[in-house]
């Protein structure tokens, strides 16, 4: 029965999450602060349900839950959660929660759709390892970051592309604030990446394949994704850079993620794809 | 004329050396990669003649896709990077170390003025600023009578470039394991010894010393039969002139040994390649009236194993059946296959008589061999279930690499994240004051967002 718990509880968040994106959508619309207030609530109540559900996911695995696809996806939901939270608090706007939820929305359909196993498997021997687990986490917990940057770099570009009488004019956040969240996100999410995604999975694959480094498409794509996110840093510095082409940059960084996560297990064929 | 070359020349080792050039090199690593992921890897050059038009044909053959990341263009271009990660670095390091190590401590007032973060407070001295400052806790120390100085996390400015050094380090330590590197395996039975790896490209290198395979152990879990829980090895190791020794080796447990990585990289069971099944296996058997076409249900369904009688329920008690052969490939009938042929033997026994012996053929049902007139029985083969192995039908293999890359990929990680620590989460800050004619200018400098600066300077104001 406890096996079931943390699936119901994962179910519930999703639930929460999809009502609280459509309360921040119909909100957005009408401009409605206390439909908003409910919205906050909701997302609160889904992130404490995820937390409490990946806790007793781990108790009853005796491993952290990020060794599958579902546990995964309930994981990274549940970070990008809690900084979207953040981002909510410390600046106070909340169409932000028409950009961001949507993506918490998309993923958690994919997890739970039936089609995604949501059994406790034991792990085969190459999965247990304390790098996997750092190196699942950390790539998570920066992809989160990317997924908020993501958000606002939408935002930017659909700002940018409005007069500031219209309706995106006075409700969306200054340019310059969006362009600077994108910014914070992502200096914060792409050394946790580099680390996670890179280092510690090249130092996990040593440790059970040998090889720290064999060019299976996984692997590329995730290099692909970093590699993105270094030219957004880079972009920069080149001068007259900054706000749109950055949003872009951002944009597709994020589209790389998602194919690094998603496009690689389905519709390529390697190594890695057991998770 | 010389000074055009000269210029030329500067101008081209502008170009190489800019963010510019590093953002098309990086943008033509994305691409090739990604083509490198779209098709498939390492495979013979047939192959791709044969499953792929044009385009891709002719990306493999002139362009060495079919082994990208080893590929002149890909090299090419890390060569790229590299050159210009180098020029960046060597260009910019002399200002980069002054602006980290010697800054200015004396600018005029002019210049504080310009700083981001900038006061002034009136009625006051150097001295009662410096106190404030060292309450506030970012102290400032004497520079002269009049002028003040004091930083905080300097280091961050050498951020990036300790990334750039440890990407160089990185395409170096990759460039080492592509020309040293060696990759290969040992595959080995209960008892057998080696003292050679196969490499991939099925030439064969020395270890150095022997090792021999003591036990293979696999355990699966109880409710999970087919996954693996742990496997290891237990092998007995010979160093040339040493004690034999005995060690195991599991799955993300490798040893090092001779300079030789060996890890437990896979196994395999030695049936994989029998023909007959083992004690342990189960024949899943359908017994249906003679003559029964495909649709008719059975009379009875038996899982059946070697050594054991069994009775067909709503016949008589004498009547016995038993399992007398197993065999998941039954060669004789399909000599051009590479189906397996899973077959059975069934003896039937009345009163204790054998009176008949038939073959059944999963892959036919509806016949057996012989067909006898009298047997009111077609026996049929639906499938075989394997028992649990015994250890003794297990191989090993161990992977072994030797790659002298590695510990240049070590450093060049341990750089790389004190390189991003330092550009990420250290946050130079700079203060500095003036005392220009009784007016007390305070100036500041930070990294990227000068917020957290403007506050630390308002609030030692405020303890003035």
């Amino acid at each position: 029965m406890n096996q079931t718990m943390d699936v119901s509880l994962f179910y519930i968040a999703f639930v929460c999450y999809t009502t609280a994106m459509l309360v921040y959508f119909f909100s957005f619309w009408k401009k409605t602060g206390a439909m908003a207030k409910i919205g906050k609530l909701l997302i609160i109540a889904g992130f404490t349900a995820q937390v409490v559900g990946l806790v007793i996911r781990t108790y009853n695995s005796k491993f952290m839950p990020v060794t599958n696809m579902y546990e995964s996806l309930n994981f990274f939901t549940c970070t990008i959660a809690l900084a979207y939270i953040i981002v909510e608090q410390k600046f106070k706007n909340r169409s932000f929660g028409v950009f961001i939820l949507p993506v918490i929305f998309l993923l958690m359909s994919f997890s739970s759709h039936p089609a995604i196993s949501k059994e406790i498997v034991p792990l085969i021997p190459a999965l247990q390892s304390q790098w996997l687990v750092w190196h699942v986490l950390l790539s998570f917990i920066g992809e989160a970051a990317f997924a908020v940057a993501f958000g606002t770099s939408i935002m930017y570009l659909i700002r940018s592309n409005s007069q500031d009488s219209s309706f995106v004019g006075r409700t969306f956040p200054e340019l310059s604030t969006l362009d600077t969240i994108s910014y914070r996100a992502i200096i914060i999410g792409f050394p946790i990446f580099t680390i996670g995604a890179l280092i510690f999975g090249a130092i996990w694959a040593k440790f059970a394949w040998g090889d720290y480094w064999t060019w299976d498409p996984k692997e590329t794509w995730a290099l692909i994704t970093w590699i993105v996110y270094a030219l957004y840093l880079h972009i920069r510095i080149v001068h007259g850079w900054k706000g749109k082409p950055a949003a872009w940059i951002s944009i597709i960084g994020f589209a790389a993620t998602i194919f690094t996560l998603f496009g690689v297990n389905y519709l390529l064929s390697g190594l890695h794809s057991y998770a | 004329m010389a000074s055009n070359d000269a210029s030329k020349d500067q101008s081209l080792f502008k170009t190489l050396s800019s963010v510019q050039f590093g953002i098309v090199v990086l943008v033509a690593i994305i691409a090739v990669s990604i083509v490198g992921t779209l098709i498939p890897q390492s495979q013979p050059l047939d192959f791709y003649k044969e499953h792929f038009g044009g385009l891709i044909n002719f990306l493999v053959t002139v362009f060495r896709f079919d082994i990208t990341y080893r590929s002149p263009l890909f090299i090419g271009l890390l060569g790229l990077l590299g050159l210009n990660l180098t020029l960046c670095s060597v260009i910019n390091f002399p200002a980069i170390f002054r602006k980290t190590f010697r800054p200015k401590v004396t600018p005029g007032a002019g210049m504080i003025e310009k700083m981001k973060v900038h006061s002034v407070v009136e009625d006051t001295s150097v001295g009662d600023v410096q106190k404030a400052f060292a309450k506030s806790g970012f102290p400032l120390r004497t520079v002269d009578e009049n002028r003040l100085f004091g930083q905080k996390g300097q280091l961050g400015y050498m951020g990036s470039t300790l990334v750039h050094i440890s990407l160089l380090l990185f395409l170096a330590g990759g460039l080492v394991s592509l020309i040293t590197g060696q990759r290969g395996y040992i595959m080995l039975e209960k008892g057998q010894s080696s003292s050679e790896v196969t490499l991939f490209d099925n030439t064969t290198i020395p270890l150095g010393f022997e090792v021999q395979l003591n036990e293979f152990t696999v355990e699966f879990y109880e409710n999970f039969q087919s996954r693996p829980k742990t496997y290891k090895s237990n092998l007995t190791v010979t160093m040339p002139g040493e004690q034999p020794y005995e060690k195991d080796i599991s799955v993300n447990h490798p040893i090092m040994w001779n300079g030789f990585t060996v890890y437990q990289s896979s196994y395999g069971q030695a049936d994989d390649v029998r023909s007959v099944a083992a004690p342990g296996d189960t024949a899943h058997v359908e017994i249906k009236p003679a003559g029964a076409t495909g649709d008719i249900p059975p009379l009875a369904t038996i899982e059946m194993v070697m050594g054991e009688t069994y009775t067909i329920p709503g016949f008589s008690d004498e009547l016995k059946i038993s399992l007398a052969e197993l065999h998941l490939d039954f060669k004789r009938m399909q000599s051009g296959s590479n189906m397996p042929n899973p077959a059975m033997k069934i003896d039937v026994t009345d009163n204790g008589e054998l009176k008949w012996s038939v073959y059944a053929f999963q892959n036919f049902p509806g016949m057996n061999m012989p067909m006898s007139e009298d047997l009111r029985f077609l026996f049929e083969l639906k499938g075989i279930h394997k028992g649990p192995k015994t250890e003794s039908e297990y191989y090993s293999v161990l992977g072994v690499v030797k790659d002298s890359g590695i510990s240049v990929m070590w450093a060049a990680s341990l750089l790389m994240m004190v390189g991003l620590a330092f550009s990420f989460y250290i946050r130079p800050k700079r203060v500095w004051a003036l005392n220009n004619n009784g007016r007390i200018l305070i100036g500041g400098t930070a990294k990227g967002d000068s917020d957290p600066l403007r506050k630390i300077v308002d609030k030692a104001i405020k303890n003035i």
